[in-house]
């Protein structure tokens, strides 16, 4: 009784982690002073699609490449974009809201640089992640539901004990 | 199931019961691992920074952090929260102890607990796996859960020596906690007492000028860390250790705990209730 009642509380803690994890993450960033020719970017782990919002303050253009680890890491080692194949690329804009559907969970490269001859005076990117974190929250509801059925499958053992103990007595009663 | 299996279930249920009502324990489990698994998610989200053409601040040495950061993720996002519960285990097992082997023999509830048909060394050994799975497993399972069902990262081995360090030291800390405990008798000194010496021993552990194996058994949470990590995160103070230093002293903190417990079984035999 003790553990299926255990597995139901880890089960309630799992699905309010799912909804708490998304919030507390940092996943807010700030870029400033970019020049043009220089490329700024960002590893983001992601385990679902994300939303992405990026916001110029003083409406500087950029660009953004979107890419997987590969790609990213091949960006770094090369010092260029020349030789990599993004996923996803905004060019041109000053303010950026997408919906990022990824193939496969994993790590993923953001890029952004300035248009030619501009600069990136203050540039806000922030990720928001969905709510409910499916991980979480999937295992939660899993943990739960056992949990539950193995209670009342305990009670009604106990109630069915009670039941034939009351109609034993009763039956001793009259005899 | 054995009526010795049958017997021993018996005593850790009500052992549990009586140490642990509902939902002291769960409780306890809940905040550990949900401590644990926040800590991660935390953790395991960096956004590495980098950028390119490289700046004067921005090296070949940062490019390569960022690109070991990124390919033992697992272990960057689990080793500051396992350093950080660490410290809590080094708090909360001592008090755990001495409420629930001093505090008994203070009370006398020993007396009672010991009229069951049940050795004295058993329902040692039960208290201890009890303490052991309210603390160590709820921090492992919220640490794993977190890295896998959150970050979604693969665990690496280098993960699970990290994992098994801190199981080796919170068993030691058990043990000596359980050691002071039947010697004092007091479960205030008891308290006190486990804290104090475990907190001045991973301050000893900290002093390069000792040899890596003794401080790896002092801290082999620490050590093994280090050793993974190496020069890739803030904090490298083991600059010549060796796999086999890991390993030896995750061993040495274990048989350290064997050692305090074997002694701690054979006071307890002798306590006079």
């Amino acid at each position: 009784m003790r553990l299926a009642r255990f597995l139901a509380i880890i089960g309630v803690t799992l699905v309010v982690l799912s909804y708490v994890g998304p919030t507390i993450e940092p996943s807010y960033m700030v870029v400033s002073g970019l020049q043009s020719g220089l490329y700024r970017g960002y590893m983001v782990n992601a385990a679902t699609d994300f939303d992405l919002r990026m916001v110029s303050w003083n409406d500087d253009s950029f660009s953004v490449y979107f890419m997987d680890y590969d790609n990213g890491k091949q960006a770094l080692e090369d010092q260029s974009i020349e030789n990599v194949t993004a996923m996803l690329s905004f060019h041109n804009v000053t303010s950026l809201y997408a919906h990022i559907s990824i193939p496969a969970p994993g790590w993923y490269t953001l890029l952004v640089t300035p248009i030619s001859n501009g600069t990136i005076s203050s540039l806000h990117i922030e990720i928001d992640r969905p709510v409910p974190n499916p991980g979480f929250f999937l295992s939660g509801l899993s943990a739960l539901l056992v949990g539950i059925l193995w209670s009342l499958q305990i009670s009604r053992n106990w109630t069915d004990g009670l039941l034939h103990r009351f109609r034993r007595n009763r039956h001793r009663e009259r005899l | 199931m054995s009526d010795r299996l049958r017997r021993i279930r018996a005593i850790f249920e009500f052992e549990l019961d009586v140490s642990f009502p509902f939902p002291s324990a769960e409780a306890l489990s809940i905040i550990l691992a949900t401590l644990t698994a926040l800590y991660v998610v935390m953790q395991g989200f960096v956004f590495s920074f980098i950028l390119f053409p490289p700046s004067s601040v921005w090296g070949y040495v940062e490019l390569e952090r960022t690109v070991w950061s990124i390919e033992h993720a697992d272990l960057s996002s689990l080793t500051m929260p396992i350093g950080s519960m660490m410290l809590l285990l080094i708090a909360l097992i001592p008090l755990l102890s001495a409420f629930r082997v001093a505090g008994p023999i203070e009370s006398g509830v020993l007396r009672a607990m010991l009229s069951y048909p049940i050795r004295r060394r058993r329902l040692l050994f039960l208290k201890g796996l009890q303490i052991s799975l309210l603390t160590c497993l709820p921090i492992t399972v919220g640490a794993l859960a977190a890295v896998a069902l959150y970050n979604a990262l693969s665990i690496s081995i280098e993960s699970f020596w990290v994992l098994v360090s801190l199981w080796s030291l919170a068993f030691a800390i058990l043990s000596s906690s359980f050691l002071l405990s039947v010697i004092t008798r007091s479960s205030a000194k008891a308290a006190i007492g486990g804290m104090a010496v475990w907190f001045t021993l991973l301050i000893v552990a900290l002093f390069s000028h000792f040899p890596v194996i003794f401080r790896g058994i002092l801290n082999p949470v620490n050590l093994t860390i280090n050793y993974f990590t190496g020069t890739n995160m803030v904090g490298y103070v083991y600059t010549d250790a060796v796999f086999g230093d890991v390993l030896l002293s995750i061993i040495g903190t274990f048989l350290m705990g064997v050692v305090a417990f074997l002694l701690s079984i054979k006071f307890f035999d002798g306590v006079e209730l």
